[in-house]
């Protein structure tokens, strides 16, 4: 049964998309929380680190915005 | 092919089926952005009108047969599709007056099914497919949200829990703009498709559109996506209410794990091709985000309301556009019953009116 099928495909790709995207998202949230803190605190290198994952993370985040709007275009 | 009239009142009606469906479900888009105070009240209404206003003209692909698959499409007639749109219509507006959010395309479906019911009966339907497109969905999206956006929110307090709160507010409060403004274009994008469908339905049955190529005409695109985008400004406060503050309490992280994971469950959904009411996604979100902080956060009688009233969307839409059809039949296939139907609805609301504005001291002295 296909609709047993598409559901099962459902479930994990919410989950994934849903969890993940809430996950990225926050790590954004932390990263430049935590480098701030980090540059007023002289400590370079760990400024460096958390706007590296600030960036990889934010990068993520666009990448399933584009991803949404390539499914609302193409659905 | 129908007469002139009954095309002007099934395109009247689907462009007002369109108007409820947009302050229906502004709640969907904007109800926790406002609750947060990551927008202002006025401000997030007008961005969601202008953004599903966008949505409607982002893709056409769809925007063909209602209740596909779930009714006999080759049977289905303008006086079916008319008593469906009160049937959705009516019920659009009972919920909305009790301020329960609910699904306008389950409504709209309801009504189709009830008005097939009464005019070719049982074989019209086809039970498998409303089993597999609308019942299966319907309890899965809100359980599925639950879950993600419980997680969620559970996760995403372990990440952010010992960080300066300020900050951390200010970042959720702009990603819930930000997944807020793509469930507005994704609401866009799919429902003002219904009411293109239903009203190049009607063009081509009148026999102003060639049915071998259906092609949406401009002014279809443009009236259904104002009346989605006036729809969605005018705000169904009552819904936003019910979603923004009486089901939890939240703050910016609930507020964006209910909103952020329901777009990217409805999205995910999507393409997989098994499309997922964005009511029932985003209250089911608002709900697990809130029972995994503290269960007794959430408030359950509110809960159960909804549910209620999502168990009911189906049957009471079918009843109702059963009865449209019903009173519809009585005075024969052609105009005529649905010009019925449009006066005893206006009858019907002017009553209601006269009686909600006459004195309670007037209304219990008969003399």
């Amino acid at each position: 049964m296909s609709d047993v099928g598409d559901l099962v495909e459902v479930v994990w790709m919410g989950l994934l998309a849903g969890v993940g995207l809430s996950v990225t998202f926050s790590l954004v949230i932390a990263a430049v929380v935590r480098a701030g803190t980090a540059r007023r605190d002289g400590r370079d290198g760990a400024a460096v680190l958390h706007s590296a994952i600030a960036v990889v993370a934010g990068l993520v985040c666009l990448a399933a915005v584009a991803f949404a709007l390539i499914t609302m275009l193409h659905k | 092919m129908a007469s002139d009239l009954l095309l002007v009142l099934v395109i009247g009606a689907a462009l007002a089926f369109d108007f409820t469906n947009g302050f229906h479900d502004t709640a969907n888009v904007v109800a926790t952005s406002i609750s947060t105070r990551a927008m202002a009240p006025r401000a997030a209404i007008a961005l969601a009108a202008i953004l599903n206003f966008v949505g409607a003209f982002l893709s056409l692909e769809v925007a063909a047969t209602i209740a596909k698959g779930i009714v006999d499409s080759g049977a289905i007639t303008l006086q079916v599709v008319f008593a469906g749109l009160i049937g959705a219509i009516l019920w659009n507006l009972v919920t909305w007056w009790y301020g329960l959010p609910s699904s306008s395309s389950h409504a709209l479906i309801g009504g189709v099914v009830g008005a097939m019911l009464v005019s070719h009966g049982p074989s019209a339907i086809h039970g498998d497919g409303l089993l597999g497109k609308v019942v299966l969905p319907a309890l899965v999206a809100p359980v599925l949200a639950f879950v993600v956006a419980g997680l969620s929110i559970l996760l995403v307090y372990r990440i952010v829990g010992r960080l300066r709160p300020g900050p951390v507010t200010r970042g959720f409060r702009l990603g819930q703009i930000a997944s807020g403004s793509l469930l507005a274009l994704a609401h866009g994008t799919n429902d003002a498709q219904k009411t293109m469908g239903v009203i190049t339905l009607a063009l081509v049955a009148h026999g102003s559109l060639s049915a071998a190529h259906p092609d949406v005409p401009f002014w279809v695109v443009v009236a259904s996506a104002s009346a989605i985008a006036l729809g969605t400004y005018s705000g169904g406060w009552r819904i936003i209410r019910t979603m923004g503050s009486k089901i939890i309490k939240m703050d910016a992280a609930q507020g964006f794990s209910a909103q952020g994971s329901g777009a990217a469950v409805i999205l995910a959904a999507t393409h997989v091709g098994f499309p997922l009411s964005t009511t029932h996604v985003i209250s089911g979100g608002v709900v697990g985000a809130g029972a995994a902080k503290r269960l007794s956060a959430v408030k359950w009688g509110v809960a159960g309301n909804m549910a209620v009233a999502w168990i009911l969307t189906i049957p009471a839409a079918g009843l109702t556009g059963a009865a449209a059809y019903g009173i519809s039949a009585l005075f024969g296939g052609g105009t005529l019953g649905p010009l019925v139907v449009c006066l005893v609805l206006a009858v019907a609301t002017v009553a209601l009116i006269r009686a909600r504005s006459t004195p309670a001291a007037l209304a219990e002295d008969p003399a």
